[in-house]
C-alpha cells in the first residue's frame, strides 16, 4: 500500500514527520555515513548561536534509568562556522534544514534570526528558550509567557521563515504556547529536556560537573506525550512531538495525542538509524491499519470521555 | 543498515551503518575480565590498533551503548570477527558480561583514531588495568608478517593483583618482551607499573605534581588538529633512538609515561577514555580538556593522541634528582 507520510508544519512542507531533535544529531551530516538523510523529513541542527561557544566542563552526561542526563552548554561551532563550513553539504542532502537557534539576549535572538532569514538552505527555525543548563539565555526566556512572547515576537519581525519554538516542560507549557502562537510563532516543540540532576553517594558529588541537567530518554516519553496533548487542544498552531521516541509506535503516541510532526533524539546516540527505524514503524503501522494518509492520524486519540485535570 | 538506500552520490557499499552483531564467544576470566567475540560485516576489518566500537547489549537496558577498545580484529571470509576485553566495571559492561554465544548484540564502528603506524625500531607499551585490550591488537599488527619494519617491543603491564593479568603468554609467544607489575606484588614488580618503566628505562622524572592550567582567555576552545611537531630530543643518556611510547591505561599512568618520553625525547601516544553516549562527534559529551586550555572530543579527535596534546610539551615533575 502506497502511503502519503507528507505533513505540513506551519507552512512547511515535509515528505514525512520525522525530524531530528536540536542536540542529538549533530549538524546532521555526521550521520550521513549511518542512514540516507534524503530518507528524513528535515533535520533540526544542533542548537546555534552568534558566536562559538565552548559549552560546559566534563563531565557532561551520564545515564539514568531509562534515561540521558546530560549539560553539554550548548555547545557550538557558531552561526558564521555553520553557514560556511557546514550550511552547503547540509543543503545538498535532499531533506529540510531546520536551524535551533538560541541567545544571551533578545537582541541576539533577533539577530541571528535575521542572519538566518538570508541564508539560502535553511528552510526553517526552531527557536531554543528552553535548555536547561546555560545560565543567560535558553530557559530564563522560556519559562515565562510574557517573555517568551517578547522574544518570538523579535524573532518574527526579522524572518519569514517557518518559526518552531520549542517550549520547556519546567513551566506552565499551555500559557507559553498561547503566548508564542500569539507572538507570530508558526509551531511549536514539545518538549525539551526536563531538568534533572544525579548524585553520586559515594563521592557525595554530583554526576554532572554542572551540577544539574536535563534529562531525556524513555524516562521522560509519558511527561512530553502529556504535554504535547495538553498543547495541541489549547493552540492551533501545528505542534511537533519530541521526548523518548524510540520506535514508530513511539512516535504515533505524540501524532495521537495531537502533534503534526515528531523529532526523534536520545534514540539517535542508542542507534545512528534510529531516525530512519522510527520512519520505518510509522510507515508500517499505516499500511497495517490501512491509513492512506498519515496526516488523518494526527490528534486521532480515541477517549471515553474528557480526561480529568490530574491523576 | 537495512532498509536504508543509499543517496545519489554515496554508494550502498560506503553506508557503514549500525550493525546488529552475533556473539560467537564469551569467556569469563579472573578479575571481572571478559572476552567477547563478535561477527561483524567486512566493513570492521578496516578498524586498526586503538579503535573502538560501540556495543549494545539488546533490549532496553542500558539505553547508551558503550564505547570498548577493540582487543583483536581479523577477516573471515566475507565478513569479520573482533575480540573485545572487557572488564566489568559498572552496568553497562556487566550487562554485557551477561550475554551469551548466539545472543546479539547493536554494534557501529571502527571508530576514532588509533595509534599511528610510524616506524620505529622499537617500541614500548604501556597498559594499565583493562588498558591492556587494545595492545594485544597493536603488538599483533607491528608483528604483522608483511612488514619489513619488524620493531622490537617491550610490554609494560601493570594491574593491582595477578589475577587481572590476561594473556600475558600469548605476548610472550608472539616475541613480546612483558614486565610485569602489581600493586599488591602478586605477580612481577611491587608497585606501580611506570615505577618499573622509569627503573627499566633509566628515567628519573618525579611523581608528577597535579597542578592545573588555566586555559587561555582568547582560546574558545575548539581542538586544532593540526598535527604536534615532533620533539626536541632532550640531551639524555640515550645514544640510540628513543623508543615510541603507546600508552593505555588511568589517567595518571598515562601522565607518568609522558613525562618518561618527555625526558627521554620520545613520542608518546596515549589513548583517553570518557564516558560518551554517540562515538561519532555528535552528543559532545566527551569534551576533554588539552593542555593549551582547548577542547577535544575523545571520540574524534582520539580516543589516541599525541600526549602532548593533554600534558603539555615540558616533563611536568622535571627531569632531575
Amino acid at each position: 500500500m502506497n502511503v502519503d507520510l507528507s505533513v505540513e508544519i506551519g507552512g512547511l512542507r515535509l515528505k514525512n514527520p520525522v525530524l531530528t531533535a536540536s542536540g542529538t544529531f549533530g549538524y546532521g551530516i555526521e550521520f550521513a555515513d549511518y542512514l540516507d538523510l534524503s530518507r528524513l523529513g528535515g533535520i533540526v541542527t544542533k542548537g546555534l548561536s552568534l558566536l562559538p561557544r565552548r559549552g560546559n566542563p566534563p563531565p557532561r552526561i551520564v545515564e539514568t534509568p531509562s534515561g540521558l542526563l546530560n549539560a553539554i552548554g550548548l555547545e557550538n561551532v557558531g552561526l558564521e562556522n555553520f553557514a560556511r563550513d557546514i550550511l552547503p553539504a547540509l543543503a545538498k542532502t535532499g531533506t529540510r534544514v531546520i536551524v535551533n537557534f538560541f541567545g544571551d539576549s533578545v537582541e541576539e535572538y533577533a539577530q541571528m534570526a535575521a542572519e538566518l532569514d538570508g541564508l539560502g538552505g535553511v528552510d526553517a527555525l526552531e527557536l531554543n528558550i528552553s535548555c536547561p543548563n546555560v545560565k543567560a539565555g535558553g530557559m530564563a526566556f522560556g519559562t515565562r509567557p510574557e517573555s517568551a512572547a517578547a522574544v518570538t515576537a523579535a524573532v518574527r519581525a526579522r524572518t519569514g521563515k517557518t518559526l518552531i519554538v520549542k517550549l520547556s516542560p519546567a513551566c506552565d507549557a499551555v500559557a507559553v504556547a498561547r503566548a508564542v502562537a500569539g507572538a507570530g510563532a508558526d509551531a511549536v516543540s514539545c518538549m525539551n529536556t526536563i531538568p534533572a540532576m544525579a548524585i553520586d553517594p559515594a563521592t557525595r558529588r554530583p554526576r554532572l560537573a554542572n551540577v544539574t541537567g536535563g534529562l531525556s530518554g524513555p524516562a521522560v516519553r509519558p511527561v512530553a506525550v502529556k504535554m504535547t496533548f495538553d498543547v495541541a487542544r489549547a493552540v492551533t498552531i501545528p505542534v511537533v512531538g519530541v521526548g523518548g521516541i524510540m520506535s514508530g509506535d513511539d512516535a504515533l503516541e505524540f501524532v495521537m495525542a495531537g502533534a503534526s510532526g515528531v523529532e526523534v533524539g536520545t534514540a539517535n546516540f542508542t542507534d545512528p538509524c534510529a531516525a530512519v527505524r522510527v520512519l520505518d514503524g510509522i510507515e508500517a503501522y499505516c499500511a497495517r491499519h490501512r491509513v492512506r494518509e498519515y496526516r488523518t492520524l494526527i490528534g486521532s486519540l480515541l477517549t471515553d470521555g474528557a480526561p480529568t485535570s490530574c491523576g | 543498515m537495512g532498509k536504508g538506500r543509499a543517496s545519489p552520490d554515496r554508494p550502498a557499499e560506503t553506508v557503514r551503518g549500525a550493525s546488529a552483531a552475533g556473539i560467537s564467544l564469551v569467556r569469563h576470566l579472573s578479575g571481572g575480565y571478559f572476552l567477547m567475540t563478535l561477527d561483524v560485516p567486512v566493513s570492521f576489518s578496516a578498524a586498526v590498533p586503538g579503535q573502538f566500537v560501540m556495543v549494545r547489549p539488546p533490549g532496553r537496558y542500558p539505553l547508551l551503548a558503550r564505547p570498548i577498545s577493540i582487543h583483536d580484529c581479523r577477516r573471515v571470509g566475507r565478513a569479520a570477527r573482533i575480540d573485545l576485553l572487557v572488564r566489568e566495571a559498572g552496568e553497562g559492561t556487566r550487562a554485557l558480561g551477561a550475554l551469551r554465544r548466539g545472543d546479539r548484540v547493536g554494534i557501529w564502528g571502527p571508530l576514532g583514531k588509533g595509534f599511528s603506524d610510524a616506524a620505529a625500531k622499537r617500541r614500548v607499551l604501556v597498559a594499565g588495568g583493562r588498558g591492556i585490550a587494545p595492545m594485544w591488537f597493536l603488538a599483533r599488527r607491528l608483528f604483522d608478517a608483511a612488514r619489513a619494519d619488524r620493531p622490537a617491543i617491550d610490554l609494560f603491564y601493570g594491574a593491582r593483583s595477578s589475577d587481572e593479568l590476561h594473556y600475558v603468554d600469548e605476548f610472550r609467544a608472539i616475541g613480546v618482551k612483558v614486565h610485569i607489575a602489581t600493586d599488591d606484588g602478586s605477580r612481577g614488580y611491587k608497585g606501580m607499573v611506570t615505577g618499573l618503566l622509569r627503573d627499566k628505562l633509566g628515567v628519573k622524572t618525579r611523581p608528577p605534581r597535579h597542578k592545573k592550567k588555566e586555559p587561555a582567555a582568547t582560546q574558545l576552545g575548539m581542538f586544532d588538529p593540526a598535527p604536534v611537531p615532533p620533539p626536541a630530543p632532550a640531551a639524555t643518556v640515550e645514544k640510540a633512538p628513543p623508543p615510541v611510547f603507546c600508552a593505555c591505561g588511568p589517567m595518571p599512568m598515562l601522565r607518568a609515561v609522558h613525562d618518561v618520553a618527555a625526558a627521554l625525547g620520545a613520542i608518546c601516544e596515549v589513548s583517553l577514555e570518557s564516558r560518551m553516549a554517540c562515538g561519532i562527534g555528535v552528543c559532545l559529551g566527551c569534551a576533554h580538556e588539552t593542555a593549551e586550555g582547548g577542547l577535544m572530543h575523545v571520540c574524534k579527535d582520539g580516543p589516541v593522541v599525541d600526549s602532548r596534546v593533554v600534558f603539555g610539551s615540558g616533563v611536568q615533575g622535571g627531569t632531575g634528582g
